[in-house]
């Protein structure tokens, strides 16, 4: 991410005169700021290094071992040899693949539709928006309660709003699902895509946000051109805003791809990798062996055969983030001109290796999502035809009638899916204790009653939760934003070497599943004493978002103009008061964004406040509410209520900062 | 839930713990002084015993009950006896189901920030805490315990001993059973049984079902979870299949018997004679499903802790009035059931700052004035560990139809004897306790399910423990 232009040397203090020929020897090695760099640099490096990096080495290490009763003896490959033969982790591999692949192709779907519907959209985009956030802002735990309940086939509301509608056997009938009522997570066949469909309501407001951002930033000029040269609704949407928009679905999918490949949680609670081991994914075979059996060695051995994969899919992401800063051009000279044609082919070599690998490996799930794939494309060009049929009719009134017809039929459809859960966890909450055990009326509280509130804060000491989860989201987000920042200006403005090494190191922090991380990590916060205390939140959580985070920064920061920090050094300032005094104020977009984002993720996390605090005055929110499943029955009323509770002040928060979201994704982050 | 002789995955959650350190640490006197009640209550010899730890301070790790009031009642009684000893007692609450709970308290000892005391499910995790070498040795205490309480239960002696030293003190038992509908039998004109073999329940339980009443026969699920690993293992060693030998070492699963058990559970699965008996969405349940579902009126018969009779009990479920408690199935093997229970048992954690006192206040848990508030709120989840303690209140053995279901139990004889020579409890294994974590019964069973012939499914299984075994440092 560096600058295309060397920014000039300050003219305040006994410097040495300006020119390439006054650079010092170290200078010349390191680049010219390296000193600057560094410094900025430093909290992001000590963060990561310390809480990310170690743990991962300890863990290579540990890889080497097995725990014989209460010795660690060293058996050097063995673990990893052992895996070849390991029919569980070959599952879990193909699975993890499976449901990753499917997952990022619908919530690029879906997103670019929410996306584009809520763009063209001229009223009551907030508080579409801030709906439309919400999966993202509900607790893990109670996503995956509230889908079980609501998938379950006998009381589960989504089998019985299926069978009124007569959906459901038409569905039996295409062969889609094997049997009437289906068993969602129950059969073999539809317990993955049922899982897929829990990660992709999840995900999808992720991806309509980013989209939304780099819808944004495709110049409106590019539009008119196309208009005025004739292209159809379809023709500019191909060849306008698909590309204007390539980059951000490349960024964003391989990003997402990371994370969703080393995704643990959500399927542990949905299924536990159950029926059988249809959904268990790799980190789960790695949990099982780390945690459950007490084979550390075992476990991280799982996690680092995989490290190639996620390396490259990490690899390719710093490539991609690289093209940001434009320093393509230059390069392009050089090049032969096959190579550029291999260029222009890769995406669709990959895709084509892709979607032949995911139809090797789950046939069923394969066609089943193409037809549903194949409905949605279908309906969608059907409306679309209407549309310019009445157009070219010159119908304008009935074009705009039908298009905004549709737009607001699919919006409706967007929101029924995505506040459908919702809506259940709503009223679920007014529902008397008794309703909620007998699974009566379960769209609808017979009687309505305050019972489960009240519960609520008798049984648990939810304001303490709530206190505890705002100080720690507070905190934690006020450190990923200095060294965010910090570490974003340093990337797009400070020539340095090492920049791409830098960031590659930095990424390598989603490499390790949170599953296999947080016991290293709880064992070096032990010897620091920093247990069963805040601190130890408020210090691991920005590691989740630094990367992330740093990437938008620096993009933000890059497209400020230059000439205003050189004003600002020309009248007198050093580098750090131009940055603090020019660059910053302009970049409240990208802080807020960022701020967003590692709030979000701090208020949602639950695995890390579940092992690093034992003590209930500490507790989070998710954590807390995971401690209402006390043994083996799942209070569902008052984990609603809770839910309510705690999403209601993050939308609202959403849909009055979203605004200043999507700018903070636009300006340069996103761009192409 | 489910439970096996040997192991079971739901966390029993003894006492409810409460609230806050704060609590406690309010409740620390600093003068003399306690009130009279709570000294009443705190035996003479234990109070003595603690004047010299008078103002020092200590930590509880309790597991969460099910139900906040007997949490509250578990807080309250250590509140008691912080009061009556001018002690600080901070407890806090773990949830053992989690599935991280060794590994992250084995993190804590070796670190030195762990609790005091702690209790823990003896048959899930005492074996794995004293395999990492995170116990202290508490022989004497218990020695005191059983000269003035009696016995404690019968299948404490083989989860809490190891090399003839006890690691664990039992603290409360934890009530397991099979729980029948009779009013569905009555309807059908079948009169409850108190034993039953496997073959007879499925065959009940498919008499009383009713797919268009929501009546369905067999509760149970073979998905992964701690149900379905408990409902196998236990299938099996009826049958007189076990994983490892006597002695817990060597894997011993691929035999004749275990072969035909897997057949026998298999079929009740895949043959369509018995679909009208599986409730809808069983083979996604995770161990919260049979407890839902029984709770809403449409299983015939589950197998599970106390948890679902107590909250059936406590919420005045009208399912409650109409459960039928029976101890386990016997199977062509065994004459009696092989059920042994388990106990919450009170660990002192190696390095424990003030052990002393942990042991004082263990001595004083047990007891009937500090367990009745807490098996009051629980019925069946928490009921005496010691002899003595079962006569020290009657509400203990009378209080509910199934309490003296589950004394029986705590006062077998044991060993119990397979006709093939196997004997249970068997040692404590960490191979064993390693493969059911790892899913190898649940998985295996799946495969059956899915086609599989039972030998095979079995055979594959074995070699999966052999290595798991291999890999806990158990060679084959």
């Amino acid at each position: 991410m560096t600058a295309i232009r060397p920014a000039p040397v300050p003219v305040t203090g006994a410097s040495p005169p300006p020119g390439p020929g006054s650079l010092t020897a170290t200078q010349r090695r390191l680049g010219r700021d390296w000193r600057l760099a560094a410094l900025f640099l430093a909290p992001t490096a000590v963060l990561v290094g310390v809480l990310v990096l170690l743990p991962i080495a300890r863990s290579v290490v540990t890889s080497t071992t097995e725990r014989h009763g209460s010795d660690s003896v060293f058996v050097g490959l063995g673990n990893y040899l052992a895996l070849v033969g390991d029919q569980q982790f070959r599952t879990g591999v193909v699975n993890s693949f499976v449901f990753t692949a499917y997952a990022e192709v619908f919530k690029v779907v879906l997103g670019l539709s929410a996306a584009l519907l809520l763009h063209h959209r001229r009223r009551g985009r907030a508080l579409l928006t801030g709906l439309l956030l919400v999966p993202w802002v509900v607790p893990t735990v109670v996503t995956a309660f509230s889908w079980r309940s609501l998938l379950d086939p006998i009381f589960g509301s989504v089998n019985t709003l299926l069978t009124d509608s007569g959906i459901g056997p038409l569905l039996a009938s295409a062969h889609l699902v094997d049997s009437w009522p289906a068993g969602w997570l129950s059969d073999a066949s539809l317990a993955m895509p049922s899982v897929i469909l829990v990660n992709v309501w999840k995900g999808v407001p992720f991806f309509t946000v980013c989209f939304l951002a780099g819808l944004k930033a495709i110049p409106a000029d590019q539009y008119e051109a196309a208009t005025i040269d004739g292209a159809s609704a379809w023709q500019r949407f191909a060849h306008v805003t698909l590309p204007g928009l390539r980059h951000v679905i490349t960024v964003t999918v391989t990003l997402s791809s990371i994370w969703t490949f080393n995704n643990f949680d959500l399927i542990w609670l949905l299924t536990q990798g159950g029926p059988g081991d249809v959904t268990a994914p790799y980190v789960l075979v790695a949990y099982s062996k780390a945690i459950l059996q007490l084979q550390y060695g075992a476990g991280a051995a799982v996690t680092l055969v995989m490290l190639p994969i996620i390396g490259g899919l990490v690899f390719f992401l710093v490539r991609l983030l690289r093209e940001d800063s434009g320093s393509g051009p230059a390069r392009h000279r050089e090049r032969a001109p096959w190579i550029a044609t291999a260029r222009k082919a890769l995406p669709w070599v990959i895709a084509a290796t892709v979607t032949g690998l995911l139809a090797w490996a789950s046939p069923e799930i394969f066609w089943k999502a193409a037809v549903v794939l194949g409905v949605i494309m279908l309906v969608a060009a059907a409306v679309g035809r209407v549309v310019s049929g009445f157009q070219a009719r010159g119908g304008r009134r009935a074009s705009s009638v039908v298009s905004g017809l549709g737009s607001g039929v699919a919006l409706a459809g967007l929101l029924v899916f995505v506040l459908g859960p919702l809506y259940w966890i709503s009223v679920t909450a007014f529902k008397s204790e008794s309703q909620v055990v007998t699974r009566d009326h379960d769209l609808w509280p017979t009687p309505w009653t305050l019972e489960q509130f009240g519960a609520l804060f008798t049984n648990q000491p939810f304001g303490r939760w709530y206190l505890n989860t705002l100080l720690v989201s507070a905190a934690s987000t006020a450190v990923a934003l200095l060294c965010a920042v910090l570490g974003g200006y340093a990337l797009a403005r400070l020539r340095f070497r090492g920049t791409q090494g830098f960031t590659v190191t930095v990424l390598l922090t989603y490499v390790m599943p949170g599953a296999l991380l947080f016991i290293p990590l709880y064992q070096l916060l032990i010897g620091v004493r920093l247990t069963d205390s805040l601190w130890s939140l408020v210090v691991t959580y920005p590691t989740f978002t630094l990367p992330f985070a740093t990437w938008l920064l620096s993009g933000y920061f890059a497209s400020i103009p230059l000439e205003l920090e050189e004003a600002a050094l020309v009248d007198g300032c050093t580098r750090v008061q131009a940055f603090r005094r020019v660059v910053l104020p302009l970049a409240k977009p990208g802080l807020l964004a960022v701020a967003l984002f590692t709030l979000t993720n701090a208020w949602n996390e639950f695995l890390f406040a579940f092992v690093f605090i034992t003590k209930d005055e500490y507790k989070t929110l998710p954590v807390g509410m995971q401690s209402m499943i006390a043994g083996d029955v799942v209070p569902q009323g008052q984990l609603a209520a809770a839910s309510l509770l705690v999403s209601i002040p993050v939308v609202i928060m959403y849909a009055l900062g979203q605004r200043f979201l999507t700018e903070g994704l636009t300006a340069g982050a996103v761009k192409g | 839930m489910e439970d096996s002789p040997l192991w079971s995955r739901r966390g029993f959650l003894g006492m409810g713990v409460g609230v806050l350190g704060a609590a406690g640490l309010a409740a620390c006197g600093g003068t003399s002084e306690a009130p009279p009640r709570a000294q009443a209550e705190v035996p003479k010899e234990l109070l003595d015993a603690a004047a010299s730890m008078k103002g020092s301070s200590m930590g509880v790790l309790s597991q969460k009950l099910y139900s906040t009031a007997a949490n509250e009642a578990l807080d309250s009684s250590i509140k008691k006896f912080a009061d009556a000893t001018g002690t600080k007692i901070e407890n806090s609450l773990v949830q053992a189901d989690a599935g991280d709970v060794v590994a992250k308290i084995d993190a804590e000892v070796k670190g030195g920030v762990a609790r005091d005391l702690a209790f823990m499910t003896d048959s899930r995790f005492v074996a794995q805490f004293q395999a990492l070498g995170d116990l202290e040795d508490v022989t004497d205490i218990v020695q005191a315990l059983t000269a003035k309480y009696g016995e404690p239960s019968a299948e404490a002696k083989n989860f809490c001993v190891f090399d003839g030293k006890w690691f664990a003190i039992p603290y409360h038992f934890i009530g397991i059973g099979s729980f029948l509908r009779k009013d569905w039998m009555q309807d059908k004109g079948i009169a409850p049984k108190d034993i039953y073999t496997w073959e007879e329940l499925r065959d009940l339980c498919l008499a009383i079902s009713d797919p268009g009443k929501r009546r369905f026969g067999w509760g149970m699920t073979l998905n992964r979870s701690g149900d379905g690993n408990g409902i196998i293992e236990a299938l099996i060693n009826s049958y007189g299949g076990a994983i490892a030998s006597n002695d817990g070492r060597k894997v011993t699963f691929d035999s004749p018997e275990t072969v035909q058990a897997v057949t026998f559970l298999g079929d009740i699965y895949t043959n369509p004679k018995f679909k009208p008996m599986l409730p809808p969405g069983v083979a996604s349940w995770t161990d919260t499903g049979n407890n839902e579902n029984w709770l809403a009126g449409i299983l015939g018969y589950t197998r599970n802790s106390f948890s679902v009779y107590a909250d059936s009990k406590t919420k005045k479920n009208p399912v409650y009035e109409k459960t039928h408690v029976f101890p386990d199935c016997i199977g062509p093997a065994t004459d009696k059931p092989l059920l042994l229970g388990q106990s919450q048992g009170f660990v002192v954690f190696k390095g424990a700052k003030n052990a002393a006192l942990a042991k004082l206040l263990a001595q004083y848990m047990i007891t009937a004035p500090a367990l009745l508030g807490v098996a009051k709120e629980a019925p069946g989840l928490a009921m005496p560990a010691w002899d003595k303690v079962w006569d020290a209140d009657p509400f203990f053995t009378s209080g509910d139809p199934a309490f003296p279901i589950l004394r029986k139990i705590t006062q077998q004889q044991l060993p119990l004897s397979t006709k093939n020579g196997l004997t249970f409890p068997q040692k404590a294994s960490a191979g064993q306790q390693a493969v059911v974590a790892a899913y190898v019964l649940t998985d295996m069973m799946q495969q059956v399910i899915q086609g599989a012939a039972p030998a095979k499914a079995v055979s594959a299984a074995h070699a999966k423990m052999v290595q798991i075994f291999t890999q806990q440092g158990l060679p084959q």
